[in-house]
């Protein structure tokens, strides 16, 4: 009996949970195919049961005129910078990571651990701070309102977050397989190259997939630093939020825009299961 | 030509000085262990040589170049690591051929070169295996393939045979200096075992605290060590040491502590005299030179009692309690000792060292 | 360790970039806090400490960190509870669950913002699903988003319901990578489940909640899109938080000058608070299983 009660408590748990979570998406889902009607009356939920189902939504999203949406673009914009900003701080953050877990710096009196933290600690600093400097840097060097201002400024967002999961997957990889590289014949670079990052391929994927998750979902920098001529694609939504566009359009998009983030939840769930973030937590 | 001169190495970690004046030459073709207890300073030497640490201070020459400040790859050396630190994605045939390809021979020179490798070391059919598939003592062979496939001039080895189980380890020592003399490569190899380095070495390098104890042929190294250390760190049951002090009594010299006095003749006691003025002892006599006898023998020896009996098979251990401290003796299987009993511990000068209580040093 | 001469190459670039992305900006700012810099007059000047006095007397950001102060608490500590709940409860039959997990970890891989928006058509007072499940139910309907109070519960139900997976799916790590010894003699003792949680698990998981809730304190404590969308800030200034008011101030109002100081005040508040936190925790969660 006692076992019953047991399970049946997890199974209730689960599933309000999973309501709970598929609610907004299930919202916006069959919002997205209401009309006029079918929203200013009440709430309503299933379509044909509740309301008309209408394309409209939908069909806004990709027509060209005044009234649509056209997300194409920003679509595009957002994906550029967020991989080519994701790419490059992977880079630079692997090697600098890679360097603090197998070489010993001097500063005076900080050393190694000193100057990862100041890598990590970056992140305590709200954007917000960080905004009009951004914008004044940005202006002096005419990069605003481009794909590649926003793109450094990403590489800075990104490189604390790098280094944090990267330092520790070197930390697990003893030291004697890269000197077994040199001893074989390697530069330094070499052996990081040839032997330690094919070693590495589950930090790399996690860490490039978080990486890619947080340029993609920003807002802040990308609503302070762009306006006409690049568009990303959570400002671009946003933008529909305030000018009285109706709650359709607004589904719609907003679920085009989540869905590749499905995708890559499928794919990294795999990887944060294992365990993957486990030792960068201490 | 693949001499290695060895000159003042020193490496400190801070405060903490790990090699501390190092001076050694090491012949080409010449196997020599480098010998001693954790932290003693060998491993950090081997990799100094290796070009892994960058000394304190301090010259390394190899084939008579200098080579204190070129990076590994430029020494040509090879190293078998003691976790043999293999490749883990790659087959064993890629891990054997890795050196090689980073030096760029053609595929036809390289796969000739690892599967002779291979066959020296006896692993042919393991080659398409992934590392992961194979046992440890076949890794071991392998993280030598890959360490010989090169033919270097010189050859280190930092405890390879440490992981393996105990009849492996054995039967390896035997094969280990075979391959080396059959290579005709210098080797470095480096152990905290003196069974291994007794066995295999042309030379043992015997190392305390960072400092060289004592460069010599293993003989030497057994029946003419240079200290206390050296004496009680080579061999196995390890030498006896017993206190006492060298008197003067009636005119003749004897060696006394709490239960014996024995007439040292006069050669020894001279020498005692002159190196050890203080008087202060510690005699060490190996197990296997004391013998036994149930009632005193016309020959200097001591009683003790029989603690208890360590058969080992071809050999019989017994522990005597001689005032608090185990003295071991070695002896035939067919002795017959009982608890408790009294016999009589006799032995023969020439095979007894003295040393210096204070300073450690062999003094006879 | 390893030695090179090139080990600089590995970790400068790195570095250098950051230092210029981040350590010039900041030093900026710290500069601009000197200033008077607003729209009125856009200049580099000095006038000393007059906007850090401003700042101490300006009741409207004190509120703010007031307000941010209680987000934050509840929210974390929210997500804990409920992230702890769901990761034991699927902790045991790993296989089959995957399609939770999946489920689970979508909302926080959800763009902020967007979702915001979705959760305001949601919290419609007259239109939205929320009240109408509740009329359904036939419980009182709440004006959402027109009344502080419930205007902030919003704004917390809006973040437990993207972080709280954060959580979940790291502490199920945590749970996953447990040693099974200490189970088996707590079996062997007769201890039930509740007991075998309170003594074995959650000690053992003691180090991994603390990284776990200082991450989702710093992150937390930048809300600030989610109030951007759902509220502005409203009603009034009820669920402004500080990063909102700083973005007031400093890109609405262009009052550059004392929002820098602003922004200063704040890091050093959130830094200090930070440590005596991390600190905190440690001793409590880390002091309790040892």
């Amino acid at each position: 009996m006692r076992i019953i009660i047991y399970k049946g408590t997890k199974y209730l748990v689960l599933i309000l949970w999973s309501a709970f979570v598929a609610g907004p998406f299930l919202w916006a889902l069959s919002t997205s195919f209401k009309n006029d009607a079918a929203v200013v009356s009440g709430a309503t939920y299933i379509p044909f049961v509740d309301f008309e189902p209408s394309l409209e939504g939908w069909r806004i999203l990709f027509s060209a005129d005044t009234e649509g949406v056209n997300i194409a673009g920003p679509y595009i914009s957002s994906l550029i910078v967020t991989v080519v900003s994701s790419l490059v701080s992977l880079a630079l953050g692997t090697l600098a990571a890679y360097g603090l877990s197998r070489f010993t710096f001097r500063a005076g009196p900080l050393g190694n651990k000193d100057i990862a933290f100041f890598f990590i600690s970056q992140r305590i600093i709200t954007p917000v701070v960080l905004a009009i400097p951004y914008f004044l840097l940005l202006k002096t060097f005419q990069l605003l309102d481009t794909h590649i201002g926003l793109i450094l400024i990403y590489i800075a967002m990104l490189l604390p977050i790098v280094v944090w999961v990267m330092v520790d997957f070197f930390n697990n990889i003893s030291t004697e397989l890269d000197e077994a590289a040199l001893v074989d014949g390697c530069t330094p670079l070499g052996a990081f190259y040839k032997i330690i990052l094919p070693e590495c391929t589950p930090g790399l994927v996690v860490t490039g997939l978080l990486c890619f998750i947080f340029a993609w979902n920003d807002f802040f920098f990308a609503f302070t630093l762009t306006f006409v001529d690049t568009q990303l694609l959570p400002v671009s939504i946003v933008a529909l939020n305030s000018s009285k566009v109706p709650w359709w359009s607004l589904s719609s998009s907003s679920l085009v825009a989540i869905v590749p983030l499905v995708f890559l939840a499928i794919w990294l769930e795999r990887y944060l299961t294992r365990g993957a973030l486990l030792g960068a937590l201490k | 030509m693949a001499e290695v001169q060895i000159k003042r190495l020193c490496r400190d970690f801070g405060k903490v000085r790990a090699v501390i004046d190092l001076n050694l030459d090491i012949q080409d073709k010449e196997m020599v262990s480098f010998l001693g207890p954790s932290g003693c300073g060998k491993t950090t030497s081997l990799r100094m040589v290796a070009g892994l640490e960058r000394p304190t201070s301090g010259e390394i020459f190899l084939g008579g170049k200098d080579v204190t400040h070129i990076p590994p790859k430029d020494r040509h050396i090879a190293m078998v690591f003691e976790t043999y630190a293999l490749y883990p994605r790659k087959t064993v045939f890629e891990n054997i051929a890795f050196p090689l390809r980073i030096r760029k021979f053609s595929n036809d020179e390289i796969k000739a070169k690892v599967l002779e490798a291979a066959r020296i070391l006896d692993i042919e059919e393991l080659l398409d295996r992934n590392i992961r598939q194979i046992s440890g003592g076949q890794r071991q062979r392998v993280a030598m393939g890959r360490a010989i496939v090169r033919k270097p001039a010189l050859f280190l080895m930092d405890e390879p045979l440490s992981h393996l189980d105990a009849k492996l380890r054995t039967h390896m020592r035997g094969e280990l200096k075979r391959l080396q003399k059959d290579l005709e490569t210098t080797m470095i190899y480096v152990t905290h075992d003196q069974l291994e380095a007794m066995s295999m070495a042309d030379r043992i390098a015997v190392m305390n605290l960072g400092v060289l104890q004592q460069l010599g042929t293993p003989d030497q190294i057994f029946n003419h060590p240079v200290n206390e250390f050296v004496a009680g760190f080579v061999g196995d049951p390890p030498i006896n040491f017993i206190d006492g002090q060298c008197i003067e009594d009636n005119g003749k010299p004897y060696f006394q502590n709490d239960v014996f006095k024995i007439e040292l003749p006069e050669k020894t006691a001279s020498e005692i005299r002159e190196k050890c003025p203080h008087g202060s002892l510690h005699m060490g006599i190996r197990p296997s030179y004391l013998d036994l006898h149930q009632v005193k023998p016309d020959l200097p020896s001591f009683p003790a009692e029989v603690f208890i009996s360590e058969p080992l098979g071809e050999v019989l251990i017994i522990d005597f309690l001689l005032e608090k401290k185990i003295i071991k003796v070695a002896t035939s299987p067919d002795v017959k000792a009982n608890m408790g009993e009294t016999m009589w511990l006799s032995f023969n000068f020439n095979k007894v060292h003295f040393f210096d209580a204070q300073s450690g040093a062999t003094i006879n | 360790m390893l030695e090179s001469r090139y080990k600089y190459l590995f970790l400068l670039p790195g570095l250098f970039t950051l230092l210029a992305i981040i350590i010039f900006p900041l030093v900026f700012t710290f500069r601009l806090s000197f200033s008077s810099w607003d729209v009125v007059a856009p200049a580099l000047d000095f006038i000393g400490f007059d906007n850090y006095v401003r700042v101490f007397h300006d009741m409207r950001f004190w509120e703010s960190l007031a307000t941010l102060g209680t987000v934050v608490l509840s929210v974390v500590s929210i997500e804990y509870i409920i992230g702890f709940g769901l990761a034991l409860t699927l902790w045991q039959d790993i296989e089959k669950s995957r399609f939770f997990r999946v489920l689970f970890i979508i909302p926080m891989m959800s763009t902020p913002v967007i979702i915001s928006v979705v959760w305001r058509t949601m919290f419609h007072e007259s239109l939205g699903p929320i009240n109408d499940l509740l009329a359904m139910l036939n419980l009182p309907t709440v004006p959402w988003l027109s009344k502080p109070t419930s205007a902030l519960i919003a704004v917390m139900i809006v973040d437990v319901w993207q972080w709280t997976s954060f959580v979940f799916i790291l502490l199920l790590a945590g749970l996953l990578s447990l040693p099974h010894e200490p189970y088996e003699a707590a079996a062997m003792d007769g201890a039930n489940h509740f007991q075998t949680f309170w003594h074995v698990t959650f000690p053992m998981m003691a180090p991994i909640s603390i990284g776990i809730l200082i991450i989702r304190i710093i992150e937390a404590s930048k809300i600030m899109e989610t109030v951007y969308v759902l509220t502005s800030g409203g009603p009034g200034t009820s669920t402004e938080t500080s990063a909102y008011y700083i973005f007031i101030r400093s890109l609405r109002e262009f009052q550059i000058g004392y929002s820098s100081a602003m922004s200063i005040i704040y890091l050093l508040m959130m830094i200090v608070a930070l440590t005596l936190i991390a600190r905190g925790l440690t001793r409590v969660l880390v002091g309790k299983g040892g």
